[in-house]
Formats: structure tokens, sequence, C-alpha cells
């Protein structure tokens, strides 16, 4: 096994020689079949499941194209992704807001209510969400078949159950975001730095090590109550999972990220450029699939100086949008998340085979809520990008919407026909399909979301 | 054109009116509370107070408690001697659920756990094979061969003190066994495998409790000593139960309630308890909401990471000082500041000439003393640069009456006019003029008006953000004597209310127990409240009596 791991090793060093560029997209050329992984890694079957999350919603009338059908026309915020306009649908009218108003009672935080239930499509409970998230559903399934079955990344978070947690591994098991670039680099690429033999001497130790520990979790299992038991497992698995991924010591590592400063606004987008990178060269390299990446906590209040805003994100959701200034300040900083989104795609656009990484991918950009002064999570703003299951983009979609409910002047909800809400959960539902992970349901799910994916 | 809008499609109703007793029918809370908290409130003159145990009965299942990373890093300090305070700032950061991050029931372990234990591990094991005098107090001999006598003696006196109690020879064995997996020629690799297998075994990690449960009955089963000895170490000092806390629980001392009160009270007098105390303070405070807080530069240039971390630091050292002083009740007017230069500004105080909290009397400054004039509290309740009596509100009903009101109805829009247009009590006036949400914010608004006269960083201003003269006056809705005039009064109203007591009986539960309260906690919880208001909250106090009650010795 050693020497298994000291070839591949060698023969991913070889590849990559001379290919220490400080530029990601040779790098990534080069890496993405290398090594080890060729033989699974890019085979027809991987699939991948991106989602991108932007806190506080966005004033629709900006959001939503004003027609339905092929070649959507730019909007104030969709001008940020408009030069991707071919790989992305735009999809309105899912809503979660049935999902936030069956949270309890406890949780009262208008926020905290729609923000945890935006991957699991369940009601919020006091010790966390109704179910797993979708991510992880997918990420579990897909198990050790990458080093990281899931990357979570957040630019900024909370630390508050409910309105800083977007992921669950189970209902009570919150993932805590990284956040710090130099810290996603170091989990991801650290072991990889080191000489072939230091690495070989690394994983025989960390492998009786984790023997050790895994029949040490065994022997004290007898000794505990059933409740308890179940905390063990979880230790189990997460340790069986480490070892697994013990022989992925990584493709070759990018160079490493520039140091940012989280409380300089004026980093911010540097600081989310190379979180970015890092989650696409972690897909590009298959040391994971799938990534959730959030570009903060919701109610949030970050400012932002540079674009010459100085009130906090949350706070600007709140100013009234009948107001010319509130609204463009919305508009503003709305337009500033999505341009990261185009970022995270063109990321993506790595060559992967004949085609592109994207083109494995399911990707979604949304956020968990609509209208940020009602806290209302119906009609949400989602985009679907990537080529994972024969998508294709340019067209503005409308899944059936109950226009009664949208607090929107009539002109600006013309697409939203019918007279029920399609639940956010027949997109996750449908995703999971196309993951390869078809289901009768998930969360509120009604049905699945049909033209999409195939 | 700026306007308000209203639109509060349903009430769910709040459960008391502006006229009634707020503590009347309490619930809600984050646990479904048992919320009698209130009753005639005043100390009946027939409990005993600390020391007695609560003869409740009843003991809730305890969750199998994870090390946070504190407690983690402090451990690992008292064991190895090393420092590993750079490397646990890496492991996943716990969610906190109503402030505190140390409740078991969401903390999780996944492949990021266990990534950041091993690394973590190594990482030790290196600092301490490669600092000699840190390796020879831990070692005390020198291993001739992996595996060997040295290495073995190592391992029984590690893993006991690691593992928080004697060990089983099979224990022993099996560390042995990895032992002596090392190189034949570096038997000190032996000692680092040990270290790193210890440092990552569940015996460490998790604060293991086998009595009870395993017998599946459902009865209640008291703790055997070492268990006790870590959940009061855990609690006390954030860390391992050190050489002598072992021995009492080896010589019987915690077998008994007697014994476990004066464990407690010895206990108390370490210095480990400030930090721990520390630790508390910011999850009833909910100091972690200053994490995030952004400033207009323009308004505020004053606001700078050093700024926020002054703050922090002064409400950490009011509950600290308290706690154990004047007891917490205490903290809501004690006359007491503690500040930096940055600090000292922002309160128009003579600057200290110090960038650590240096304590300052207040006795005579206008508008401060007290937890509800501390810059801490009235920046967190102020997400961005203009304050909000609703925030102040909602955070004087969460955090210091533990009776957080119900989530706004479906539809309600929260778009407030901006200050300068309309002054914002009127705005407010006007949001409640509707019913569907005057229920709730006839109870928050009044509170947070009173708060007016500080801004969004805690200074005293004379108008508000939109150039209005402040609202004087606010008023705790239910009290015959409710109103007041900025943060000093209204300290002294809450602090005569008994749901105010229970409250901080409830939060020192929390945080005591890793856990939220539950119904079934109403009788320890009763019992708390009446030594908060015997002793005003002597921390010390509080937690003898539930160390001695049967929610803390007892497991299901």
């Amino acid at each position: 096994m050693t020497d298994t791991l000291n070839m591949s090793t060698l023969r991913r060093r070889s590849i990559l020689a001379g290919l220490g560029s400080a530029i990601v997209l040779p790098l990534f050329q080069a890496a993405t079949p290398g090594g080890r992984r060729a033989s699974a890694a890019p085979g027809d079957d991987l699939r991948r499941l991106v989602i991108f999350q932007f806190p506080n919603g966005c004033y629709l009338p900006d959001w939503t194209p004003p027609t339905l059908g092929p070649s959507w026309q730019s909007t104030p915020i969709l001008d940020a992704v408009f030069d991707h306009r071919d790989e992305i649908t735009v999809v309105s009218g899912l809503s979660n807001e049935a999902v936030a108003m069956s949270g309890h009672d406890a949780v009262t935080n208008p926020h905290a209510r729609r923000f945890a239930p935006m991957l699991t499509c369940t009601g919020v409970q006091p010790n966390g969400a109704g179910s797993a998230s979708v991510d992880q559903l997918v990420a579990q399934a897909l198990g050790g078949a990458t080093a990281f079955p899931s990357l979570v990344v957040a630019l900024t978070a909370r630390n508050d159950l409910h309105e800083g947690r977007f992921s669950f591994s189970a209902p009570d098991a919150p993932i805590a975001p990284t956040l710090d670039p130099a810290q996603l680099f170091a989990e991801l690429f650290a072991d990889a730095t080191l000489d072939p033999a230091a690495q070989a001497r690394l994983v025989a130790e960390r492998r009786s090590v984790l023997d050790h520990v895994l029949s040490d979790i065994e022997s004290l299992r007898g000794e505990l109550g059933t409740v308890d038991r179940v905390r063990l497992d979880a230790h189990t698995d997460a340790v069986r999972a480490l070892e697994m991924s013990i022989q992925e010591l990584g493709c070759e590592p990018p160079p490493s990220p520039t140091p940012t400063d989280p409380d300089d606004p004026s980093q911010r987008e540097a600081r989310c450029h190379a979180l970015i990178d890092l989650c696409a060269m972690a897909l590009a390299c298959d040391v994971t699939r799938v990534v959730v990446f959030s570009m903060g906590a919701t109610a949030g209040e970050p400012t932002y100086p540079f674009l010459g805003i100085a009130e906090g994100d949350h706070t600007i959701s709140h100013l009234p949008n009948q107001d010319p200034v509130s609204r463009e300040k919305y508009r503003a900083i709305s337009h500033w998340k999505l341009r990261q989104f185009g970022h995270l795609l063109d990321r993506l656009a790595i060559p992967e085979g004949a085609g592109r990484v994207l083109d494995r991918c399911a990707v979604v950009a949304l956020s968990e809520i609509s209208h940020g002064g009602s806290h209302d999570t119906h009609a949400l703003p989602v985009l679907v990008a990537g080529g994972l299951g024969g998508h294709t983009g340019g067209s503005h979609v409308a899944v059936p919407c109950d226009p009664t409910t949208l607090l929107l002047p009539a002109a600006d909800k013309t697409w939203c026909m019918g007279s029920e809400h399609t639940p956010l959960a027949n997109l996750w539902l449908t995703a999971l399909g196309t993951m390869g992970l078809p289901d009768e349901s998930f969360g509120n799910s009604t049905g699945v979301v049909e033209g999409l994916w195939s | 054109m700026k306007r308000l809008v209203l639109l509060c499609a349903v009430a769910l109703g709040c459960r008391a009116s502006a006229s009634g007793d707020p503590a009347d029918g309490t619930d809600g809370d984050d646990a479904g509370t048992a919320g009698e908290g209130g009753g005639d409130g005043g100390g009946s003159d027939d409990t005993d107070g600390g020391g007695e145990p609560a003869e409740c009965e009843v003991a809730e299942p305890a969750p199998l408690r994870r090390l946070t990373p504190t407690e983690y890093r402090n451990t690992v300090r008292d064991l190895l001697g090393v420092d590993s305070s750079d490397l646990v700032a890496d492991f996943p950061i716990d969610a906190t659920v109503s402030g505190f991050d140390n409740n078991a029931a969401v903390q999780a372990f996944q492949l990021g756990h266990a990534r950041a234990y091993q690394s973590a591990a190594e990482e030790i094991a290196e600092r301490l094979l490669a600092d000699p005098s840190l390796r020879d107090a831990v070692v005390g001999c020198t291993p001739a061969a992996p595996g060997d006598a040295c290495v073995r003696e190592l391992i029984e006196h590690l893993a006991s003190l690691a593992y928080r109690r004697p060990v089983d020879a099979s224990v022993v064995d099996a560390l042995a066994a990895i032992a002596e997996t090392a190189p034949p020629d570096d038997p000190w690799a032996s000692v680092g495998l040990v270290v790193r297998a210890v440092l990552q075994s569940p015996r460490f990690l998790f604060r293991v409790e086998r009595s009870g449960g395993a017998s599946g009955n459902g009865s209640l089963q008291a703790l055997d000593g070492y268990e006790v000895a870590t959940r009061l170490s855990y609690l006390l000092w954030q860390s391992t139960p050190d050489a002598w806390l072992l021995q009492r629980a080896e010589d019987g001392a915690l077998d008994e309630t007697d014994g476990v009160a004066e464990v407690v009270r010895q206990m108390l007098e370490r210095e480990a308890v400030d930090e721990a105390l520390g630790a508390f303070a910011h999850g009833w405070l909910r100091l972690s909401m200053l994490d995030d807080l952004g400033r207009d530069p323009q308004l505020f240039p004053e606001w700078t990471p050093s700024l926020r971390e002054a703050m922090r630091a002064e409400a950490m050292a009011l509950v600290r000082d308290t706690a154990r002083g004047d007891g917490l009740m205490a903290a809501y007017t004690l006359p007491r500041a503690w500040i930096d230069d940055e600090l000292a500004a922002v309160y128009g105080l003579p600057a200290p000439g110090s960038d650590d909290p240096t304590p300052v009397e207040l006795d005579g400054t206008a508008d401060r003393g007290g937890l509800l004039t501390t810059a801490a509290v009235l920046a967190l309740t102020t997400p961005t640069s203009i304050t909000s009596p609703v925030r102040r509100g909602v955070y004087v009903w969460d955090a210091l009456l533990c009776s957080p009101l119900p989530p706004p109805p479906p539809g309600a829009i929260g778009e407030l006019p901006a200050p300068a247009d309309v002054p914002k009590q009127q705005a407010l006036e006007q949001h409640r003029s509707d019913p569907a949400c005057s229920g709730c914010h006839d109870l928050l608004d009044p509170i947070g008006l009173g708060l007016e006269r500080y801004d969004a960083i805690g200074r005293v201003r004379a108008v508000d953000e939109g150039g209005y003269p402040i609202v004087q006056e606010g008023f705790v809705p239910g009290l015959d004597d409710g109103s007041f005039g900025g943060g000093v009064e209204l300290g002294e109203r809450l602090r005569a209310m008994p749901d105010a007591q229970r409250c901080v009986a409830t939060q020192v539960f929390r945080w005591a127990m890793g856990r939220s309260e539950t119904p079934e906690d109403a009788c320890v919880l009763d019992a708390l409240t009446e030594v908060v208001a015997q002793t005003n909250g002597d921390y010390g106090e509080i937690i003898a009596a539930l160390a001695v009650s049967d929610t803390f010795r007892l497991r299901p």
C-alpha cells in the first residue's frame, strides 16, 4: 500500500513537474486527470453538486427578467452574470415559506426560521433542522468517493445554530463552515506538500492510530447507554471516513492563498475569490464532489464601503424598496454578490476531458429569502447552471406560483401564474435525482421540477 | 418618498398585554421552559437556600458531551503543558444555542472534527517531544525501545489522567500495542504515537459517563465520583480534573452531597474559575453577536476591532466581578466599568492610560453603571449604525428575562422609514397601532425606547440618528412602577423582577448542564431561583446548589 502511494505520488509529481505556476488554469488542466484518481475520476458518471447561497434576498423586480422563455433579458442584478447567460437558467417562483412557517415556535428570529431550512426544507427545531440537508444527503451517498465528501465554506458566518448554520449532516448535527482561505488550503492540500517518504510514514502511522481509535470506540460502546452509543457511532463514522480518505493526500497543491484580513471590507472580494478558487480546485482535483458556498449568514451586517455604501447588508435589505436611493443600494450589493457567483462559474470552466469541470456540475445559486423587509420566502431568487443532467441555460422559466401572496406590484409579477406555490424542496428533489439519487420525496416536496435536468 | 409600511397579517399574540403581568403564563422559551417564572418571586422564608440538595427526583438524559475547543485547549495544557491555542482555532466552531457554545445537543462529530483532532494530536505530540523540559515533565523516564517499561509507565499515568478515571489493563495494553509499532531506532516516536492515540480516543474527546443508561431500565443512577469530578471540573475550570480532584473522587468525597458541596467551595478558589466565568458571560450575554458587527466609518470612526474586543472584555469582567462578589443580580446596577483608553473615550471618561480593561468607579457618572449601560450590550443589540429599540427590547426579553416573544406573523413587514423622515418613536407608535403588531411590540418597544439615549456604540447622546431629541422615558411592561430613563434605571427595574432572577438561574443551568432546560427541569430551576433570590445571585451558591441536586448527580 505504501508502495502504491509512493508510486502515485511520484507519478503525479512527474506529470505536474514544471507546472508550479501561480496561475490556476494550467495547473487544473494538468491536475485533473492526474494521479491515482484517474481510474475512478472523471469517468462519465462523475457528478458534482455546487450550491451558492447569498444572504438577505434581493428586490425581485431588480432580479427577475421581465418575460419568460429563451434568452432571458438582463436585469439590474442579473447583469452581474449576463456573460454567463447561456449557462444559466433563471428559475422563478420556488417557495420555502410553508417550511419557514412550520418551524418550532421556540425559534423566534424570522431570519433563523428561514435560513436553517434552506437546504432541508423542513421547519427548524430547537436543536437544529428538521432533517439532514440536501448537500449532505448527496455527500453521504457519494461517501468515500473523494477525500472530502463535501466542502462547506462561507465568506462570513455567524455561530448561532439557526441564524448561522445551513448544512446539516443530521437534524442535530450542523456543519461549521470553513471561513479562512488559509485553513481551507491547509485542509485540502497541506499533506500533499510533504515529501513522499514522510507522506508514507504519516499514512502508516495514521492508519495504526485510527485503527486503535476505532477499536477503542468499539470497546467503549458496550459500556454506554443507547443514546450515548448514537453519539459514539458518529465518532466511528467520522474516523472511518477519515481512514478512507487517508490515501487521498490531495492533488498537486496550488499556491497557498494570499492572506486577507476578514475585518477589512476592502479585502472581502479578494478573500471571496480565494475561497471560491479553492472550492473550484477541490472540485477539479476531485478532492470533493459537493460544495456549498455561502456568501454569508442570514441577517449578517457586513458593510460595503468599497461600493460607497455604509449600511450593513441586512439593514439595506430592510430599507423601503419604494425609495430609489434605498433600492439602488440593495441592487448594488445584490449585484456584487452575484458577481461572485459569476467568478465561481468562471473558475469552473476548467477544461476536463473533452469538456469542462462545469459540464459535470449541477449548480444552484439562491438566497434563503426573497423579500428582505418581510423575510418572505415566496418566489426565491434561484439560478441553475452547469451541464450535468443535460442542463442547458439561457432561459427564464417559472414554476407554478401564487401571485396573490407576492408583495409586488402586479406588473412585476406577471411571470407568477397559478394558485399554489411550488416548494423549493421540488428543486432539491430533482437535484437529488440528477445526482443519481432519485427519491420519492424530500422535505415538503410535491414533485420534481421538469425541464431543468433530464 | 419614504414611508412606513405596515402589514402585520395575523397576530400570533404575545402572552402578556401591556398592562398584564409579563410573568403570567410565560412559555415558548427555547426548549419549552416551564415558565412559572415569577410567582410572588421575592424569597419566601421557608427554604434553606444554597447547599441543600434539590430533591426533584428527576433527571433528564444527559447527552454525551464532547470537549469544546476551549476545553480541549485547557485540557491539553494541563495534561501535557503544550499550548494548542493556534490549533483549536482551526477546530470546527460549535454552533451556539441561546448564546451558549457548549450545548451538547448540537455537538456534532463529523469528518471535519476527526480531521482536526488528528492534525492537532500530531502537532501536539510533536511539540511535546520537541521540548525536552515538557517531555521530561510528562514522561519522567527515557524510553530505550518502543513500548518498553518506561513507555508503559507513561501510558498508565497519562491514560488515567486523560480519561479522567482509572483505566483497565486492556486500555493500557491497547495503547502499548500502538507504541510498539514505532520504528525500533526511534523509541521517542512511540511516546508520540501514544499521545496521538490518547488525544483521539473517545474517552478523551467525550466526557464519558458510564453510570446510568446502560441499565436501560429507566431508573436513575448516581454518577460515580470520577464522573462528578469531571462534570465539576469542566464546569468550574473548563478543564480536566487534576490529580487532587481525581484523588477526591477516589476517596469517595464526591459520593455524598456534603462532600460535593465542600469540593465545589474549594474548586471555586481557583483562578481558572475566572476564565470559565468569562465563557459563561459570553453565552449569557450573547457576546458572540459582537463578532460581525459593522459600523459606518463616517459616523463611527472610532469603531475598531480593538474597541469591539474592549467591549467584550468589559462585559465579561462585569460578570466575573459580580459572580463572586456582590452577586450576579448586582451586574444589573454595579457602578463600575472596565475600560481601556478606547472604551474610555466612548464613555466620556478619563483615559486610564492602558490597553487593558481597567476598573473605574462610576458613581455619579451620568447614565452609566450596570449591564444595560455597557457598550457591549448596547452595541451588540444594534446590528448596524442606527439603534433599534425593537432589537434592544428583544434582547431584554431573550437574554435577561428568558422569555422570548413569538416570531413575527407571516407577512409582517419590517421596513422602517429613514430616521430623519419620521422620528423613531412615532414610527414605532404607528407600527403598534396595528393590533396584529401591538401584541408583541407593546412589550418590546417601550424597553428599547428607554435606551435611545445610547447610540450604536453605547455613547450617550442628546439627539438620535434623525436629529430628533432623544426619547427619555421607557417602561418595563407589567411592572407597577416600570418607568425608567436610561440603562441604570432599567437595570434597577429588572434586577427586582422575579423573572430576571429566574433567568439568571436558567442561564447558569444552561451553561452548567450543556443543554436547554425542559419542563421537567422546573423543580431544579425553582430551587436555583430561590438561591438567586436569597444570595443576590452568588455564582458559587448557585453552582453548589446545582451540584448537589439530583439533576446534576443522577443519570437516567
